[in-house]
């Protein structure tokens, strides 16, 4: 057992692989009364193509992970919601573009449903008639997120952002890919994804570290599992520039809404290296477009940011983007005053000590939430970082790393996309 | 958990824990609710998180609040029936990990002078009546928020319900500065306020504190639950250029928390929508495939419950025969034993959760003591153990239905490639 003790944070950390090859984290939150288990496989909404030890190259079709998430709660024992909700623990699941998580929480005794997690993460039972089913209801999501104004915008940014980059499919698919989607693709799938080696199991409870181990050893001991499948995602090779620089959509709505968003091109392999770089973004956009700096008040006097003006920067492996959002129908005027803006960025001595005051203070809080620092820890274990590290990134920025990280943007390399009003409401 | 009458309503409860790493504060003005006080409190709670007298630019109380390791005071307000809540709330970093007593050195003072001092005047307003309208505009926006708000209206016309807790867009021009300095000042002076403190504090400390605050005097209370009358149901239908369509169901089974019955509603709502194996759940959308989202919910103080589901148009009369069906099922008694006792467990659970959330344990004790009726944890679980399966039947007898909302998706399905 490997066991981590952050002194700074208070916090400590038992991990431990079981013999199914499960690297199995517990989080020990002493005085917490519930409990939270999180079961996290690397394959989310961006895993297109996979490549296994033959270099034979895997198309995943879109949503595909999305799907099996879905389908995962199906049992030939009965429903298994209702078997979690009769031991009075909450079952749920989420994918991301990076990963599919499926957990519980529980102020009960955590024994059985942690088995019961184990054992239908560990066993896929589907047939056509429920996956024919089930796109019944995935299509009915698809079309409640595609009309709610924030998340479709998001979704049409990134379709004008990327050319090659999966993030260009919305993490559920299209209806097409979903209606395409089938049994053996699933199995697939899962096959080659949910095998423990491949797989993390974080556990935040109040209860004793080797209890859980234990239990968790137990468990996969009775089951035999396969070889582990030697897979790999196929490393995505973004052109440089944008699929579309201008595109608008309509909603029946009255708060029309822009994004610009420019694309970063980067060579950083690390994890830490780019969360560096992306911190340094974050502050020098912080110190400029928000309320540290003198001239936003101005700003929003004149109109030009309004109450939902805000930013995103995020830099991941291949990929890279610095969005902005506000509610306006001018979006030529509102690239006109980013790119302005942007050039004249700049941040003091002073406000980078006091940006990093702030999110020191919510590195902190974000550990109060059992579900919370599970996830975070699972992101930080696939993205190949130390969680703890992690934490205090910021700490180590500089002005110097600040100034050059502006050399990744380029003006001239961005998407504009605009909400615009359905022409017949 | 211990609840400390200060003073005429003016109440203190302190939770004294050490697992968090930071302490909150909740400072909660309770006052009867009305669609111009809503406004009023809308656009207060704009102005009062950013500025205020003592710190005039936002750019001043940004550097105040990161001082404080990014604490900000979050201002909101939540309707409990016939009354309204603003709450002032805010977190700040337990000194020991940053070596500094960071609650004695400052940040009372602070979070206090938040709650006394807003900067209320005409630039100040103009910019809060431009948020709030925006904020109104974008509900209006969601497709199923916009649903749910019309229905409420529909149900609740005349009643608080039917009052949206954002504001109101017609009121936002007839509100001037003197009217939200007023409101301020006599929140501040004579409301009913609940101040509540969670985290690692030294409880006289606390006390001592609120005592020799402005906010220490005798206080106004006010009701809270209440019941609408009986009324004729009504179905409306509005059309909206979208794919999917919302259905709100609305129901008046008039039963309040002090009721006897409360208990048993409250379980068979559970059983009926609010869980994934619950009846709504399980025969809409596992069994026949017909929405995505489906769930039933309690406005506990207003005395009613709903149904919301994303559908297709076309589906909506079956989707709302079935949930008919489904509501049919427990008032003849043909709910199932173990999602009886899975609804139980489901609740107790959640109850016992709360200890682990700040904000949870503060928005729980809160709704307790407006309640009245409970002192302790342990009495609910109690009671929410010995409903019966005849309880359950009888009171989902109640469950009437008073209003149908459909919003309406008349567009072509979309497809994006």
């Amino acid at each position: 057992m490997n066991i981590i003790t952050n002194k700074r944070f208070n916090e400590t950390i038992y991990e431990q692989k079981v013999s199914s090859e499960l690297k199995v984290v517990v989080i020990h939150k002493p005085g917490y009364v519930g409990s939270s288990a999180l079961i996290a496989t690397p394959f989310g909404g961006m895993h297109n193509k996979l490549t296994d030890q033959n270099g034979n190259i895997i198309d995943i079709l879109p949503g595909s992970a999305h799907f099996l998430e879905h389908k995962l709660f199906e049992s030939e024992e009965g429903d298994i919601m209702t078997a979690f909700t009769e031991v009075g623990a909450s079952v749920n699941a989420f994918t991301s573009y990076e990963e599919t998580v499926y957990f519980f929480s529980t102020s009960n005794e955590i024994e059985t449903p942690l088995n019961m997690l184990l054992d239908f993460v560990s066993n896929l039972q589907i047939s056509e008639d429920s996956v024919e089913k089930e796109k019944g209801i995935i299509i009915q999501e698809l079309r409640m997120y595609a009309q709610m104004p924030d998340a479709r915008l998001v979704n049409e940014t990134y379709r004008s952002l990327f050319v090659e980059h999966p993030f260009s499919n919305d993490i559920g698919g299209t209806e097409e890919s979903v209606t395409a989607i089938t049994k053996q693709h699933l199995e697939q799938c899962y096959k080659l994804n949910y095998h423990p080696q491949r797989m993390l199991l974080v556990v935040a409870t109040g209860e004793s570290p080797q209890r859980i181990f234990d239990i968790v050893e137990n468990n996969h001991a009775s089951k035999s599992f396969d070889d582990a499948p030697v897979v790999e995602s196929v490393k995505i090779t973004e052109p440089g520039h944008v699929f579309r620089e201008y595109h608008e959509f309509q909603l029946d709505v009255q708060s029309l809404k822009s994004t610009v968003t420019y694309k970063i091109n980067h060579t950083m392999q690390n994890e830490s290296d780019r969360k560096k770089a992306e911190w340094s973004l974050r502050l020098l956009m912080e110190a400029t477009f928000s309320a540290l700096n003198p001239a936003y008040q101005d700003w929003m006097d004149e109109g030009l940011v309004s109450d939902f003006f805000g930013f995103e920067v995020d830099l991941g492996e291949g990929y890279g983007l610095l969005m902005f959002y506000n509610e306006t129908e001018d979006s030529s005027s509102f690239v006109e005053f980013l790119d302005k803006e942007i050039k004249n960025s700049s941040i003091s001595d002073s406000t980078l000590q006091q940006l990093k005051r702030r999110y020191i203070g919510q590195a902190f809080r974000s550990l109060n939430d059992l579900e919370d620092m599970a996830i975070s820890y699972i992101r930080s274990t696939f993205a190949k970082a130390d969680f703890f590290e992690s934490l205090t990134w910021v700490e180590d920025i500089t002005l110097y790393d600040i100034e050059n990280s502006r050399s990744l943007i380029d003006l001239g390399n961005r998407c504009i996309v605009s909400l615009k009003k359905s022409k017949t409401s | 958990m211990k609840r400390i009458k200060i003073q005429e309503n003016l109440n203190l409860c302190i939770i004294n824990t050490g697992k968090f790493k930071d302490i909150s504060f909740s400072f909660r003005f309770l006052s009867k609710t009305s669609e111009k006080d809503a406004t009023i409190r809308a656009l207060l709670a704009s102005m009062a998180s950013d500025r205020n007298e003592k710190a005039l630019t936002k750019v001043e109380m940004t550097r105040l609040s990161d001082q404080l390791y990014g604490s900000y005071v979050d201002v909101r307000n939540t309707g409990f029936g016939e009354a309204i809540c603003t709450e002032f709330k805010t977190k700040v970093l337990n000194g020991k990990y940053v070596n500094q007593p960071v609650i004695l050195d400052g940040f009372m003072e602070w979070m206090l002078d938040m709650i006394r001092y807003p900067l209320i005047n005409e630039e100040t307003l103009k910019e809060a009546k431009k948020n709030t309208r925006s904020i109104l505009i974008r509900s209006l926006d969601n497709p199923m928020q916009f649903a749910m708000k019309k229905a409420f209206e529909i149900a609740g016309k005349g009643y608080p319900l039917s009052v949206n807790i954002q504001g109101s867009l017609d009121m936002l021009d007839v509100i001037g500065v003197e009217d939200c300095k007023f409101y301020h000042q006599n929140m501040i002076e004579n409301m009913r306020l609940d101040i509540f403190v969670v985290g690692d504090v030294e409880e006289n400390e606390i006390i001592e504190r609120i005592k020799g605050s402005f906010l220490y005097r005798g206080r106004e209370n006010v009701s809270t639950m209440y019941r609408i009358p009986s009324q004729i149901s009504e179905s409306v239908e509005l059309s909206r250029k979208m794919d999917q369509s919302n259905l709100i169901l609305i129901y008046n089974p008039q039963v309040i928390p002090t009721d006897k019955d409360y208990w048993p509603l409250r379980v068979a709502m559970t059983a009926f929508g609010s869980l994934p194996s619950s009846l709504c759940f399980t025969e809409i959308r596992e069994k026949r495939s017909l929405c995505y989202t489906i769930g039933a919910q309690m406005i506990t103080f207003d005395g009613v419950g709903f149904v919301y589901t994303g559908i297709d148009a076309d589906q909506a009369d079956t989707v709302e025969q079935l949930i008919d069906m489904q509501i049919e099922s427990v008032r003849s008694g043909e709910l199932s034993d173990s999602l009886i006792d899975a609804s139980k467990k489901m609740m107790i659970n959640s109850i016992r959760q709360i200890e682990d959330d700040a904000s949870a344990i503060i928005n729980y004790y809160y709704q307790i003591f407006l309640i009245g009726r409970y002192n302790s944890k342990e009495e609910i679980i109690s009671d929410i153990n010995a409903v019966t399966p005849l309880e359950i039947k009888d009171v989902f007898a109640k469950m009437t239905k008073v209003t149908r909302f459909l919003l309406k998706g008349d567009a072509e399905h979309e497809h994006h490639n």
